[in-house]
């Protein structure tokens, strides 16, 4: 069972949570100033990487509260988890796991 | 549509008495706790330093941080997530729990009466964390969950909430009132093979 560690409750069982897809995807200030291609972009381009992503998940079994979290797509390991607002960290793809699997 | 929702919670339970083999002593012990009233407290934004000011000088509480219990004489607060407790008054009803809460902490917090809405097993007995490791998805070792620890979580895709309230060990439940049937039904049969005594189901 992969454990994810909340910001707010700490290491939790992967079953309590939901993911949100891909995290820090701002809304443009004016979307009526973009092209149709910018605005589809915004809505539905996302990343989709071999290794280290940054994404929003969703503690809906437990305090429900969103966090992000890094994880590394290749081995499903959450590298780091941080509160919803604060920056990205920068983190490498061989950082042990937070949670453990 | 009111009628049928008037009948499902409370009237269809698992019925009282023992489940699984004759032992000298049952296993595990599960009750269901009537004499409780459950009220949610969610503190508005940027008050927890005042709430947490108001509880210690009006109800003698130092307020939880964290998934954990505060208790003061028959008042108990569980930490359910940030800013969010589940207050429980022991012997009481909903109308005076919320009135003494209501009186202490002010507009500081929204209350909201859960004492209809909610049900609290209790599990004790030799076996209840072999009981438990079937059902709950979380580590509860005393090493890392002990007494006065809570957690919100799942028991057979319910959401509960679970707080340690002795080591001896006691932990109790409180589960949304119509999915408690469902709830019952997993517990006695994770149960079941202990001997497992349930009790203030009535007939169920």
């Amino acid at each position: 069972m992969l454990l994810i560690p909340c910001p707010y409750c700490g290491a939790r069982p992967e079953i309590e949570f939901h993911c949100g897809g891909e995290a820090h995807i701002a809304r443009p200030e004016n979307p009526a100033a973009l092209s149709d291609a910018e605005w589809a972009d915004y809505l539905f381009i996302r990343k989709s990487p071999k290794g280290v992503h940054a994404e929003r998940w969703l503690h809906s079994h437990g305090c429900g509260r969103w966090f992000n979290a890094v994880r590394n797509t290749v081995s499903d390991s959450i590298l780091a988890t941080y509160k919803m607002g604060a920056p990205r960290p920068d983190i490498a793809a061989d950082t042990p796991a937070q949670g453990g699997k | 549509m009111s009628e049928l929702l008037a009948e499902i919670p409370a009237s269809a339970l698992v019925p009282e008495g023992h489940y699984g083999p004759r032992t000298p002593a049952p296993g595990v012990v599960a009750a269901q706790l009537s004499q409780l009233a459950l009220a949610t407290v969610a503190v508005r934004p940027n008050a927890l330093d005042l709430v947490a000011e108001l509880a210690l000088e009006k109800l003698g509480l130092a307020l939880p941080h964290g998934p954990r219990t505060a208790s003061a004489g028959d008042l108990t607060l569980v930490g359910t997530g940030p800013r969010r407790f589940l207050a429980i008054g022991e012997g009481i009803t909903g109308d005076p729990l919320l009135e003494r809460l209501g009186h202490a902490f002010g507009k500081t917090a929204a209350l909201t009466d859960q004492s209809d809405g909610q049900m609290v097993i209790q599990l004790s007995g030799p076996r209840t964390r072999d009981t438990l490791a079937k059902l709950v998805p979380i580590d509860l070792d005393p090493s890392v969950f002990k007494a006065g620890d809570a957690a919100a979580t799942l028991v057979a895709l319910i959401p509960v909430l679970i707080w340690q309230a002795d080591p001896a060990p006691i932990y109790r439940f409180a589960v949304p009132r119509s999915f408690t049937p469902a709830f019952l039904r997993a517990l006695v049969g994770a149960g079941a093979e202990f001997g497992l005594q349930l009790t203030g189901t009535g007939r169920g």
